[in-house]
């Protein structure tokens, strides 16, 4: 039997599932009970496969289980973070827009030329990106503050003027179309893009756990899945079904995955959001509908392969396997959150349109 | 070292930075630590390696023409508490004579044998001082180390400082000047081939990766 944490990480773990849970308890929150237990009830499962793992030796079992203890912190840390105060969660996904976004710029080669002869940032970029770093407390505010007519303008329209407006004041025309899109993507995505965390908390609390468990729940999915069928699909090399199953998505830039594990992935979430779907709460047009769950199953299977791809090929492009090492056995933080920013934008937005009546005002 | 200052410093550098390191701390044994130098925050970042007690026995080297006067020479010296090193020294006296007895003292000392931050992202060469500490005092352990990324977070002739990840590399073993002298004719060669050495090894730290 092997331990996976010692006794002073059980009793702190402890303290991060249990005061939570105490807390939805008290308020007699059912929707975020169910989230808890189903994150609990994930990680136990978890927890037997990395001592099946650890007594059949399979190879990487260290790995699998640095992954799970670091699922256990981080699912501890976030319901700690979201449960108890308002502004606390909204510094929490500030935070966590930050430490993506820093990783982003520091995996860029700066200064000198990477393995692959090429600098994708220069020295007088350095104004332009603390520009950036600026924009997230003012973003989050904005989100605070529900000020979502100024949020939603901000990146397109003042970031992407002042970027290149601090870029041209440097008197440096080389590689300037490098710099300024390099920059302005970095924002989009885990500025803007990550920030509808934040706006989907404004919608209800549970709105932002539906749309992370149903993301974080695909990424597993497909791994397994992957995992699941890869032996089944080498044993029968002459099957018309195993051979279309095994139809590569995109191999120049993950060559594993294919098109029978994504679609089964897909199926999968859109039986998760359909079980969860009676567990939101109310919106001011009405409950979720049972095919609107379905649908939104559906967009976080297919943005959240989309957003594993960008990820893959933004990896892949800069010549690193990971985007940090912040995370044991996941890597950095964009490995862990980089699909978020692809579903929880789209999840918010259909949500928004179709259950609030404020998107539907007319005015100006 | 003003241990409050420094802490909250790195502490500061941790939360918006993010300092990655292998190791969490060096040996609490007097040693010197030589770095190559990009930044005013290297002794910061370095200062993460020490444990808190080896911190309050630890003193860093710096240039007297530069620490001597100004805002950057005030603060490094009330939170650093530096030893002011000649570069250019005139006449007869002994510019090494405080570090010699800080040494003799049990202290550690932080040193950048390269003598300035130079340019970005480029090492320069290491000058003899180091070689010449290790060898008067052969059995210190020189740890050579290499700071990583520093430079886009704050390089020379810039003021702002900008969020980036710093990463340490530390050396497997650290560098003794005994094992020099016990090789070389005598001890100016000696010093010599220790500055070289110890280069290779800050360079080779960088490179590694």
């Amino acid at each position: 039997m092997i331990a996976l944490f010692n006794l002073r990480h059980y009793l702190i773990l402890l303290v991060l599932y249990v005061a939570p849970a105490l807390k939805f308890l008290r308020d007699g929150d059912r929707g975020a009970l169910v989230f808890v237990g189903s994150a609990v009830g994930f990680l136990f499962l978890f927890s037997i496969v990395c001592r099946i793992a650890a007594i059949r030796k399979v190879p990487n079992y260290q790995e699998v289980i640095d992954r799970t203890k670091t699922w256990y912190w981080m699912i501890g840390v976030f319901l700690v973070t979201m449960a108890f105060n308002r502004g606390i969660s909204f510094a929490a996904l500030a935070f966590m827009s930050f430490s993506a976004l820093k990783e982003y710029f520091s995996l860029l080669p700066m200064y000198y030329p990477d393995a692959r002869g090429r600098t994708l940032l220069r020295r007088h970029d350095r104004r332009a990106i603390l520009l950036c770093y600026l924009s997230i407390p003012i973003m989050f505010y904005l989100a605070y503050v529900k000020w979502y007519n100024l949020y939603i303008l901000i990146v397109p329209v003042y970031i992407a003027l002042l970027i290149p407006f601090l870029l041209v004041m440097e008197n440096q025309s080389e590689n300037f179309l490098v710099s300024a899109s390099v920059i302005l993507w970095g924002v989009i995505l885990f500025v803007f893009l990550l920030g509808h965390s934040a706006f989907l908390v404004n919608l209800s609390p549970l709105l932002l756990f539906y749309g992370i468990f149903l993301t974080e729940a695909r990424d597993v999915v497909v791994y397994m899945f992957g995992k699941a069928t890869a032996p089944v699909i080498a044993r029968h090399p002459d099957s018309a079904f195993w051979k279309a199953y095994d139809i590569r998505i995109a191999p120049q830039i993950s060559p594993k995955k294919n098109v029978g594990s994504a679609l089964l992935t897909i199926a999968t979430i859109m039986l998760m959001s359909l079980a969860y779907q009676p567990f939101l709460p109310a919106f001011p047009l009405g409950r979720m509908s049972v095919g609107v769950s379905l649908l939104i199953g559906a967009l976080v299977g297919v943005m959240g392969m989309v957003g594993d791809l960008v990820g893959s090929a933004f990896k892949r492009d800069l010549g690193v396997k990971d985007s940090g090492t912040v995370l044991p056995g996941h890597g950095g933080v964009i490995d862990r959150i980089g699909s978020l920013c692809f579903t929880l934008p789209v999840i918010f937005h259909l949500c928004y349109f179709l259950y609030f009546p404020a998107f539907h005002q007319r005015g100006l | 070292m003003n241990l409050p200052a420094v802490r909250t410093i790195e502490l500061f550098l941790i939360f918006f930075f993010g300092i990655r390191k292998r190791i969490r701390h060096l040996p609490d044994d007097p040693c010197i630590v030589a770095a190559n130098h990009n930044s005013s925050l290297d002794t910061y970042v370095l200062a993460s390696l020490l444990s808190p007690s080896h911190r309050a026995r630890t003193r860093v080297l710096a240039a007297k023409d530069t620490f001597k006067q100004g805002f950057a020479g005030w603060f490094a010296r009330k939170t650093l508490n530096v030893v002011l090193v000649e570069r250019k020294p005139a006449g007869h006296h002994d510019p090494l004579l405080e570090p010699r007895q800080l040494l003799a003292g049990g202290f550690s000392l932080i040193l950048y044998p390269e003598g300035t931050r130079g340019e970005p992202g480029r090492m320069e060469h290491f000058k003899r001082g180091v070689g010449v500490l290790a060898t008067a005092f052969p059995d210190t352990p020189v740890w050579p180390v290499f700071i990583r990324g520093v430079e886009r977070c704050l390089a020379r002739s810039e003021y702002l400082a900008v969020p980036f990840e710093i990463g340490l590399e530390i050396g497997a073993a650290p560098l003794y000047g005994r094992d020099f002298l016990a090789n070389a004719t005598d001890v100016r060669e000696a010093s010599k081939q220790f500055t070289e050495a110890l280069e290779t090894a800050v360079r080779t730290l960088g490179h590694d990766h």
